[in-house]
């Protein structure tokens, strides 16, 4: 059973189309890559994948349960970083992430701080972090209790080197532990070393689905500028 | 209130009174309810998790009955002058009722919220939302709608309850049951709350991203991003006022935009209770008109916390320019209090009660639209000053004009 799946995804917003006939499974230990022009419809996608948008048409499991029938059910499969996490930032780090631990009803803080490299900020208040330390915060407590199925939304993006390497080793040890992670983000370079697949949206569209190790020598970003560039060439 | 004087006259006054602040008090917790459970940070926050709906509602119900708990204490506060005039049990009767008009729309409001998500997607309700929604998408009509449902139910809550505190003060002890109205409607009411939780909590992000969804394509189209409501008063104004004034048209409209048609439906109930050849209906009206004007003037402050500080502290603004159009930008949209109990009266009771009525609440909106745009740069710490003053306002002129 796929960890996502998504099957002929339409979302329709009046007049615009943001996403048309989506379609892409990921497998669990699998770490897959969404990648795209800005517009292409990844946070449309992610968005109805995480329950926060209804689909026009088509339909979105999580851990093979129905996102839109099983809300409640689907986020206890599900962590998930949005591009802009909203905390509570009358909380230390360390007690938001109880918070959320009593929500899913799993322990397991440490190991979630030590993988967003915040051990020793754990007990300052959120309103005093750095942006990166709050999308940091975001990711501990996406990974709470090892959720079957990660979701993260540019959330590597801004971090600075260390705790970028840092999160990544840890989301690849999440994957081999058995987790699907699906990550969207703009650096290329991020996904060539970290990601097994990557789909590429252009227009709404699924333009390319490729296992990264056999993309070749001529590279991620060659493929992107031929398989993005040339659906932007044909817009009107 | 004169009618403290003659002891005849104070079982009367005291239930019109406390249906009154009863009535508003409702009216506040109905909106409270609705940013705390529809739009509040909660949601924001915890959507990525397996929050517990139930759990959730209750929580929610508590944090919003302890950050208003000032309300039935600034409402036993205002009615002081009744306890002064040697009416202790009065006083305490008006106090309790006011009370019960928090706790019915506190109560009432979650369970009437949620029940507006189920109202948004209902195919039989699809018809009546198309026809009231205004310039709004279908689905934010019902939204819209629910704390003026709730603000129904606290009100016949607490009529039933002012009636009995009118009883009691005529030595009928029996009517002192009536006083327990909006507890047993406000329990009876939050009773379905956390089943209905369960089953709309989640709906409710699904809803509010398709509204939002919808107001952005609305202001994607290129004749629709030109037009905001009231853009065309720009023509009226002195040169240097265009371009500020014009930013705080878009900035309530594409922001705020249900507090602006709110003001029009605030004005639409004090049309009803204005449209009356009773004089006392005047007075009715005026208590409820100063209470919309109290809550929609607070916008210049709702607009300060999306302001851009960066800009302020980056750039030479221009603070008077600014306040002034931010405060004649209020004052535009409280016309939609004003005008329609205004209209209402001139019909059915003659140009001397529209004139008083509308002399009165144009001066009331005028002090507090320069209130909201001068604390306003204050940010959350203007609320206190415009509230105490709004506050004032109100019961001054409640005391004084229409009681």
């Amino acid at each position: 059973m796929p960890a996502i799946e998504i099957q002929g995804l339409r979302k329709e917003y009046g007049r615009v189309v943001a996403v048309e006939d989506v379609s892409f499974s990921v497998e669990p230990g699998e770490l897959v890559a969404l990648i795209g022009h800005n517009g292409a419809g990844k946070s449309t996608t992610i968005k109805v994948l995480t329950g926060q948008l209804l689909p026009t048409r088509g339909s979105v499991y999580i851990a093979g349960l129905d996102v839109l029938k099983n809300p409640g059910e689907a986020r206890t499969k599900l962590g998930y970083v949005p591009e802009d996490p909203r905390l509570y930032d009358y909380l230390t780090c360390r007690e938001f992430l109880e918070l959320v631990a009593s929500l899913r009803g799993h322990s397991g803080i440490d190991e979630a701080l030590a993988l967003a490299g915040l051990g020793q900020d754990a007990d300052r208040l959120i309103r005093e972090y750095s942006q990166g330390m709050r999308r940091r915060t975001a990711l501990a407590a996406a990974v709470l209790g090892r959720p079957p199925v990660l979701i993260l939304d540019e959330a590597i993006n801004g971090l600075d080197p260390p705790s970028a390497n840092r999160v990544k080793s840890g989301l690849r040890a999440l994957c081999d532990g058995g987790a699907a992670v699906l990550l969207s983000t703009h650096v290329l370079d991020t996904v060539e070393r970290l990601a097994d697949r990557v789909i590429m949206l252009a227009h709404g569209r699924v333009v390319a689905d490729e296992r990264v190790c056999e993309i070749g020598e001529a590279g991620l970003e060659r493929l992107f500028l031929e398989r993005i560039g040339a659906s932007l060439e044909q817009l009107p | 209130m004169s009618w403290l004087e003659d002891e005849s006259a104070v079982p009367m006054g005291v239930a019109g009174l406390s249906l009154r602040l009863g009535m508003l008090l409702a009216g506040a917790m109905s909106i409270g309810t609705y940013s705390a459970l529809v739009r509040g940070p909660e949601r924001a926050i915890l959507n990525p998790f397996p929050a517990h709906p139930r759990g959730l509602i209750h929580y929610l119900a508590m944090r919003t009955a302890w950050e208003r708990a000032s309300l039935p204490i600034g409402a036993a506060a205002l009615l002081l002058p009744v306890l002064l005039a040697g009416h202790p049990l009065a006083w305490v009767l008006a106090s309790l009722v006011a009370a019960g008009g928090w706790f019915v729309g506190l109560m009432a409001g979650f369970t009437v919220h949620l029940g507006s998500v189920w109202a948004a997607e209902s195919a039989a309700l699809a018809g009546i939302l198309n026809l009231i929604r205004g310039q709004n998408p279908q689905l934010q009509a019902a939204l819209i709608y629910g704390p003026g449902v709730a603000l129904g139910v606290g009100t016949a809550a607490v009529f039933g309850a002012s009636e009995g505190a009118r009883l009691v003060l005529m030595g009928q002890p029996l009517g002192a049951l009536l006083l327990g109205i909006p507890l047993l409607v406000g329990f009876l009411a939050f009773l379905p709350a956390g089943g209905l939780a369960e089953r709309y909590h989640f709906r409710t992000t699904l809803i509010l991203a398709e509204i939002d969804a919808a107001y952005a394509v609305e202001d994607r189209d290129p004749e629709q991003a030109r037009r905001v409501y009231l853009e065309w008063l720009v023509r009226l104004l002195p040169q240097k006022l265009h371009l500020e004034f014009l930013k705080e048209l878009r900035h309530g409209w594409r922001g705020l935009r249900a507090w602006l048609t709110g003001a029009w439906g605030f004005g639409l109930l004090g049309l009803v209770s204005a449209w009356s050849s009773n004089p006392a209906s005047w007075g009715r009206s005026l208590a409820i008109a100063l209470a919309a004007l109290v809550a929609i003037a607070c916008v210049g402050l709702r607009l300060s916390s999306t302001d851009p500080l960066w800009l302020d502290q980056t750039l030479p603004q221009q603070r008077r320019v600014r306040l002034s159009a931010r405060a004649l930008a209020i004052f535009a949209w409280l016309q939609g209090v004003i005008l329609p109990p205004t209209c209402v009266l001139l019909l059915r009771q003659g140009g001397g009660a529209a004139l008083s009525f509308a002399g009165i609440t144009e001066c009331a909106a005028l002090a507090l639209c320069i209130a909201s745009a001068l604390f306003s740069p204050l940010r959350g710490r203007g609320w206190v000053p415009y509230l105490l003053s709004g506050l004032l306002l109100w019961g001054g002129l409640v005391g004084g004009f229409a009681v």
